[in-house]
């Protein structure tokens, strides 16, 4: 008996934020705001309870499957669609659903006098489905569908205040980003499907030591994927979307922007890792994508004078160390940076968004200044968040960037130094941040800054205990050895840490003096891409327009009028008089008996 | 015996005696019964086709007709009482309020 | 045989051309009963006796008499100018001959002997009916339970207070 209630806990993992999103979007005029949220709240704090339920058998060796129904059926391909959990699938849902109640839970406060909250919340549930299917299926279509799903559900929250013309192009920019990456996705499912003949992941991962596969295929199937995953999850080409999906609110920032949907492109290479293991240009692919992104994103970071900004940029480098990993084939590496990263961003992303509810929305560091003590509680949280992300030890920020740093030093000396460069700029913006936040003198016009509500602070004092301790989840992975002298890296973090963070706070401390001019460094890409992309596609629109469409209009019309000319004609058939059907009747029969007596 | 044909030819022209009926006249009861007659030419011809082949399935099958012949004699004749109470005319031509 | 087929014949197109072209609808009634008989008297020669009591029955005994009461009932009995369009009147005049025309073309190969077999009678009929024809027998049933209902609807003198329904 207890077997099957086990076998249930994925169905019910997936299908409590869907109802909570149901119950949310089909009585939203009816439900108090209060009401909303508990229901949110309750729904993903269920689905959160399943994962710590299922978290004993998954660990003992036992991947929960569960067979849903056959889903496609046609000759030669057959899919049928089942959730599957084992460890891989169980983390990412353990920390999407971790993460995620922590952020409903923080959203109770922030969104407390949004009249939209309603709508916020069955937004956010929706996401925390889509996640769940993303990770929990069993086949690659299943994971597109979450795929497809999370990004709709970004838009919508990138977009959520839909008043303000320039979040709303935010959202579009987000979701057209994200639908380059997409294609990726699906050239990869084709080709995949054509040489294995099933999406199936089980099937696929069985089947790769029995297919001979050309290092070619091998490499369209891995860049398509890297495509994807540099769509997703904002990479070197196309991650120009994730700074500007800062309009949303905060706490989706936290959530989807910097924990879970832009580690859904680490969770792939993961679960299709066979794949990649087997071409070698793929990884060098992935490397030079990751360090790229990782050195781009810091240096962006620092000129940035938008607090979300430079957390959203902090993000993107973030990112980038990751997929370093991931190029350099130490996938449970990632997943570990991943996890810790999903923690000390949110604590950091909740933070600001403390700071913005405190300032009533204000996002420029140059009109802040001084909050410690208007705001000591969020300072402190801030502060733990910052000395995670910038690695010092004893924090779960070391731990998996020291992973990374030893994979990088045993295989790539060249990722090793960008590794090294992303690092310093990340203390670097970091001090900067902080100093410009919580220091110097307050130059903004908010009078009286306040703290947040209990539940914020309560999910806050969550993440900061989960960044502090997060390095003992590093058990669980399957980290590379320490180099040899083991002081090595703490070594070279302590001393970066405290160079570039005397650096970082003394440049801080000379721009917060004089006006800054918003730099443009690297803001490049986005006029690059309106210049190649976005003007000649609008060329050729207006080419189109004036010549194509017109042309196409009025054969269009023109098959409305000839309609309707003949329906004028028909018209007069119907005289109303009997008289006339029978003898064009009479006229039927005869022509029915012409073709017997022609015949 | 005579050939079939003639029997069939004979359904022929009542058939369309019964057409040419609906056709020209105006009165609903006389159009009524002009049908009538349109269904007896088609009785007509099963009933000799059933006897050329020595088939019974076209008798049977006429019984049916004869069944749908009466059903629809009695709402036909129903719908023009209703009619001509409405109008006070039995006036097929008058009849135009489905027109366009 | 052919006489006999020749008297028959004409008294049917004779009495049919009665219907259509009578100017009181009681002589088109008297006429087609006429008709009605004729046809019957030639079903007796088609080994189908049963039939041709029915068709006595329900149609001449039963529908026709239906349709005097009405006419009678409701003083339907006034002659009526046959001035309908000229045009309609010749159009289906000349549909009706060519049809006539090209369907005994089509009859004009000769058909195949009769098959001379015991039929028509009412256990065979019967036996057919309630075996093979079981069905639509009984969705006959259905269909004279929806006339029955449709005329009751549909000639109905609605009630003076208006409360009908």
């Amino acid at each position: 008996m207890v077997i099957t209630v086990i076998e249930f806990l994925p169905i019910a993992i997936i299908l409590s934020p869907l109802l909570g999103w149901g119950v949310l979007t089909l009585l939203r005029p009816y439900l108090s705001r209060m009401s909303a949220a508990i229901i949110a709240n309750a729904t993903v704090g269920f689905s959160a309870i399943c994962v710590a339920l299922s978290i004993k058998t998954v660990v003992g060796n036992h991947p929960l499957h569960v067979a849903l129904y056959d889903w496609i059926s046609i000759p030669g391909f057959s899919l049928s669609f089942g959730l599957s959990l084992d460890r891989l699938s169980l983390l990412m849902a353990a920390m999407v659903t971790g993460v995620g109640f922590l952020v409903h839970l923080y959203s109770i406060g922030y969104m407390a006098k949004d009249p939209q909250s309603n709508r916020y919340f069955g937004y956010l549930n929706l996401f925390v489905f889509f996640m769940l299917v993303l990770v929990m299926s069993d086949n690659m279509v299943g994971t597109f569908i979450g795929w497809e799903g999370v990004g709709l559900c970004s838009y919508l929250l990138i977009g959520f205040w839909n008043t303000n013309q320039s979040y709303l192009k935010a959202a579009t920019k987000a979701f057209v980003m994200n639908r380059i990456g997409d294609v990726g996705f699906v050239i990869a499912m084709a080709t995949i499907l054509l040489h294995f003949g099933t999406l199936n992941y089980h099937e696929i991962l069985h089947q790769i030591p029995y297919i001979q596969l050309s290092t070619t295929t091998l490499f369209v199937i891995g860049s398509a994927l890297v495509l994807a995953i540099s769509g997703k999850s904002a990479q070197f080409p196309l991650y120009t979307w994730l700074p500007d999906a800062m309009a949303g609110p905060t706490p989706v920032s936290a959530l989807i922007h910097a924990a879970t949907m832009v580690t859904s492109g680490v969770y792939l290479v993961n679960r299709m890792h066979g794949l990649f293991d087997l071409s070698q240009p793929t990884l060098q692919l992935l490397l030079m994508v990751g360090i790229l992104t990782t050195l781009i994103g810091g240096v962006t970071a620092i000129f940035q004078t938008d607090l979300k900004k430079i957390l959203a940029y902090s993000t993107v480098s973030q990112l980038g160390f990751m997929v370093i990993a991931l190029g350099l084939g130490c996938y449970q590496v990632a997943l570990f940076h991943m996890l810790t990263h999903a923690f000390f961003k949110a604590l950091l992303f909740l933070s600001a968004g403390n700071v913005l509810h405190g300032l009533a929305g204000e996002q420029d560091i140059r009109k802040m200044g001084g909050l410690r003590k208007m705001l000591p509680v969020t300072t402190v949280l801030m502060g733990i968040g910052a000395i995670t992300i910038i690695g010092l030890p004893p924090l779960s920020g070391f731990f998996s960037k020291e992973a990374i740093f030893a994979a990088a030093l045993n295989q790539s000396p060249f990722a090793f130094g960008a590794l090294l460069i992303g690092s310093s700029l990340t203390v670097f913006y970091m001090a900067r941040m902080i100093y410009f936040v919580f220091f110097g003198t307050y130059r903004g016009n908010v009078t009286h800054p306040h703290e947040g509500s209990l539940s914020m602070q309560l999910s806050l004092v969550t993440l900061a205990a989960l960044s502090v301790m997060g390095g003992l989840f590093g058990t669980v992975f399957h980290l590379p050895e320490a180099p040899h002298p083991e002081y090595l890296l703490p070594a070279i973090t302590l001393a970066i840490i405290a160079v570039f963070g005397i650096a970082g706070v003394l440049w801080a401390r000379a721009q917060s003096l004089k006006e800054i001019v918003e730099d443009r460094l690297f803001f490049g890409l986005d006029a690059l891409y309106d210049r190649v992309v976005v003007d000649p596609y609008l060329f050729t629109s207006r080419i189109v327009i004036n010549t194509f469409d017109r042309w196409l209009n009025q054969s269009v019309m023109g098959i409305g009028q000839m309609t309707r000319l003949i329906g004028e004609l028909a018209i007069r058939l119907q005289t109303g008089n009997v008289g006339t059907y029978v003898v064009l009747m009479l006229l039927a029969i005869i022509g029915l008996f012409l073709k017997v007596v022609i015949r | 015996m005579i050939p079939v044909d003639w029997i069939l030819l004979l359904a022929t022209v009542l058939f369309c005696i019964g057409g040419i009926g609906v056709a020209i006249r105006r009165n609903a009861i006389v159009a009524l019964m002009s049908i009538e007659l349109m269904l007896n030419a088609g009785i007509l011809a099963l009933v000799a086709s059933a006897a050329h082949h020595g088939d019974l399935n076209g008798q049977v099958v006429v019984l049916f007709i004869m069944m749908i012949a009466a059903a629809e004699a009695s709402v036909g004749l129903a719908i023009i009482t209703t009619a001509f109470r409405k109008h006070s005319e039995v006036d097929l031509d008058q009849y135009s309020s489905l027109k366009w | 045989m052919p006489v006999f087929f020749g008297i028959i014949a004409t008294t049917i197109i004779l009495s049919g051309l009665g219907v259509i072209l009578s100017k009181r609808p009681v002589y088109s009634i008297l006429s087609l009963i006429i008709c009605l008989y004729a046809m019957g008297a030639l079903y007796l020669t088609l080994h189908a006796e049963f039939l041709a009591i029915v068709h006595l029955i329900v149609y001449a005994g039963a529908i026709m008499v239906l349709f005097l009461f009405v006419i009678m009932l409701m003083n339907l009995d006034r002659p009526e100018h046959l001035n309908r369009s000229r045009l309609l009147q010749w159009s289906a005049l000349a549909v009706g001959i060519s049809l006539v025309l090209v369907i005994g073309s089509t009859l004009y190969t000769p058909s195949g002997p009769w098959v001379v077999a015991p039929m028509g009678s009412v256990h065979a009929i019967g036996r057919l009916l309630f075996s093979k024809f079981i069905v639509p027998f009984e969705l006959s049933a259905v269909l004279f339970l929806a006339a029955i209902v449709g005329v009751v609807i549909t000639a109905k003198v609605p009630h003076p207070e208006g409360d009908t329904e």
